[in-house]
């Protein structure tokens, strides 16, 4: 008999789990194509990763506009662009741990801590993004990236 | 099986959590969930004997103390230890206690390379830390204790021991300090810099994990620097009078000597060369955290701006007073560029060691040992005849380390000697005499190509000497240099007590998690499952 749960499934180091609406949002923007981008939190008790909000506009400005200036967030981006060489479209899927440099210490590092467990149940990302102010997330510091990754011409 | 799922009753909102940081020179004590430690201690002791053999090495001083069987501890009352018998050691923790002058008293530091060596002395810091200092009784908080990266694997069984069975606390874990700074600089992709007073390190975090292979660590830090204050200052003709020393003394014109009364009640006193370097090492310390900057760029002298050296007035505690210019860049280029010839002067106090360190005479060292598994492989083949194409190497062989692991370096030199003579390396082969900025350059070269970018990008600096000014902007310049291709950034919080005590506070908020509970090593599933298995799943 296995006593302890943690001996079988590692989990975050802070022990933060994903709600499983988070998993269902993250497949419907994989495969149903239908939403553009997931904004993720933490959940008022800082025990789960649950969906803070789902958009499917266009705008990369609005997707922007819904980051905190102050808190952090993870976040899915379903980022579209076309080829230098006129290839046509590409998409690809960008994961982002948002952390601003000015938000509070002890919700960076709880999301910092826990980034893990949500990254890990999410598959199928060609983008991991680290950003801690707003040109680390900008449009064309995440086309670069994307761009420059396998397969992406 | 409900009764080793016990720990879900801790690290609830009810009973916090303690959170122990323990640094070469800096013991930060506190309660998780508080953004920075209620008690910062240092951590070294001073050890009285009344014995006659004040010669004597630190190594008889352990050996006589086991022999007297229980040690005779009164910590800041001096009082209670003059009227122990003669052959009584007293050690005296906590910073009023330790700089109070005493005949007789040499001060000792319980840690090497960053590491602990003296368990025995360690457990009475902790216990004055909290017993005395944050007035809580430790049986009944979890304990989360901080470790370096190159923590040997006997260290860290060591230290679960001292946890459960002699501090007894009912729940218990081992954090990673780079992680735990990592965590609390908000990254969980970070390269961590962090420089203290005894041991430099740089330490690439991926996902919340430590990569212990381009991992690695040097001497060169703040302790380094103040002996190479001290040769600069000597070759300036000052000479150095600790605080304790002054009665009195005179206002007098920069650049004339000092006139000062000597205090009279230490003529009678005999104090011992250690705690006369340990308070000198304080005035060290005020001239760097007032004087030392560090340049933009390191100053090679051909075809370059002369850099301009912004005068500065230092006065020392014996009134003697003089304008520093050039000097205070000149010092920290050494952070920068070690001179490996001309060893510094060593202002720190003497290591003490335990026994048990002792006993690991031979170990089998192979390359690939950054697992922890391979580790207590190792302890198990320690004592077997050693096959021939591993090198085998002695404790005692400490001149001969570039091969050697910095987790045995940490073990390999038991002696004073050691500690003051040794040089630390890396693991994989790397030079062990490399500055910090070529620290960083080398970490980051030698990691893998697809995080090369996240680290650059993610450079922390933390630990009390990366607070000299300049010192950012120079490892910025230096790496980005050297690293064309990459996006170079550093992280430097500006907020003092965030960098000094980072592993702290990374520490404090991860224990406070309600969600943490889970990761608690509680008493009964120590007693249940034991240490080697412990280490092996539980703190990877």
């Amino acid at each position: 008999m296995l006593d302890n749960p943690v001996l079988i499934e590692p989990v975050s180091r802070s022990g933060v789990t994903v709600n499983d609406e988070a998993l269902t949002a993250f497949n419907e923007l994989k495969l149903g194509r239908k939403t553009k981008y997931i904004i993720f939190a933490l959940n008022d008790s800082k025990t789960e990763i649950v969906v803070s909000s789902t958009s499917n506009s266009e705008s990369y400005d609005d997707f922007l506009a819904d980051l905190p200036e102050n808190d952090c967030r993870y976040a899915i981006y379903d980022f579209e662009y076309e080829t230098a060489s006129g290839e046509g479209k590409r998409s690809k899927i960008v994961f982002y741990t948002w952390s601003p440099d000015t938000a509070p210490i002890r919700p960076k590092m709880v999301y910092a801590s826990s980034k893990d467990s949500l990254r890990r149940a999410l598959t199928g990302i060609s983008a991991d993004i680290q950003g801690t102010d707003f040109s680390e997330v900008a449009y064309d510091t995440i086309l670069e990236k994307v761009s420059r990754g396998a397969g992406s011409h | 099986m409900a009764s080793t799922s016990a720990p879900a009753i801790y690290g609830g909102d009810e009973v916090s959590a303690l959170v122990i940081d323990t640094g070469s020179s800096w013991t930060r004590v506190g309660f998780a969930g508080e953004d920075a430690p209620k008690a910062v201690i240092p951590t070294y002791y001073g050890m009285r004997t009344t014995d006659v053999r004040n010669e004597s090495t630190t190594e008889d001083k352990i050996e006589d103390k086991d022999k007297d069987g229980d040690l005779e501890m009164k910590d800041a009352s001096p009082e209670n230890s003059l009227e122990q018998k003669n052959t009584k050691k007293s050690r005296f923790i906590g910073d009023e206690s330790l700089h109070l002058p005493r005949s007789d008293c040499e001060i000792i530091s319980p840690m090497e390379d960053g590491c602990v060596s003296d368990w025995d002395a360690i457990t009475e810091i902790w216990d004055y830390a909290l017993t005395h200092q944050l007035r809580v009784d430790p049986t009944e908080h979890p304990l989360l204790l901080t470790e370096q990266v190159w923590n040997s694997q006997e260290n860290r069984k060591r230290a679960m021991e001292i946890v459960f069975e002699e501090i007894n606390v009912p729940a218990f874990y081992l954090a990673k300090s780079a992680v735990c700074s990592s965590f609390a600089s908000g990254k969980a992709n970070s390269l961590i810099v962090d420089v203290g007073s005894a041991v430099a390190s740089v330490t690439p975090v991926i996902d919340g994990l430590v990569l212990n292979k381009p991992a690695c660590h040097t001497k060169y830090a703040g302790d380094y620097l103040n002996g190479k204050i001290f040769d600069m200052l000597v070759e300036q003709n000052v000479s150095i009078n600790p605080r304790y020393l002054i009665q009195s003394k005179t206002q007098v014109e920069p650049g004339q000597p000092s006139i000062f009364k000597r205090k009279s009640v230490l003529e009678s006193m005999k104090i011992t060369e250690s705690y006369h370097k340990f308070q000198s090492k304080l005035v060290l310390e005020e001239w760097k955290e007032t004087m030392s900057q560090a340049l933009p760029f390191a100053y090679t002298g051909a075809e370059q701006e002369e850099p301009v050296y912004e005068d500065r007035l230092f006065e020392f505690p014996d009134g003697y007073a003089s304008v520093m210019s050039e000097v205070r860049f000149k010092t920290t280029e050494f952070l920068f560029d070690p001179e490996i010839i001309e060893e510094a002067t060593d202002f720190r106090p003497a290591s003490s060691t335990t026994d048990f360190i002792r006993t690991n005479e031979k170990r089998e060292i192979t390359m690939e040992d950054d697992e922890v598994k391979s580790d207590t492989e190792r302890e198990t083949t320690a004592d077997k005849p050693l096959p021939d194409n591993t090198i085998a190497k002695t404790s005692t062989d400490a001149n001969v380390i570039p091969s050697i692991t910095a987790t045995e370096a940490a073990t390999a030199q038991p002696s004073i000697e050691g500690a003051i003579n040794n040089e630390f390396s890396a693991p994989g082969r790397r030079p062990h005499n490399l500055g910090l900025s070529s620290l960083i350059i080398d970490t980051i070269n030698s990691c893998d190509v697809d995080v090369r970018s996240h680290l650059a990008n993610n450079i922390v600096l933390t630990g009390g000497t990366t607070l000299i000014p300049g010192l950012a902007d120079r490892v910025n310049n230096d790496v980005q240099a050297a690293l064309a291709g990459l996006k170079v950034r550093i992280y430097a919080p500006g907020n003092t007590i965030e960098r000094k005590h980072s592993a702290w506070i990374g520490g404090s908020i991860l224990a406070s998690l309600g969600t943490f509970h889970q990761l608690w090593v509680s008493k009964k599933e120590y007693e249940e499952v034991g240490i080697d298995k412990l280490l092996e799943k539980r703190f990877r």
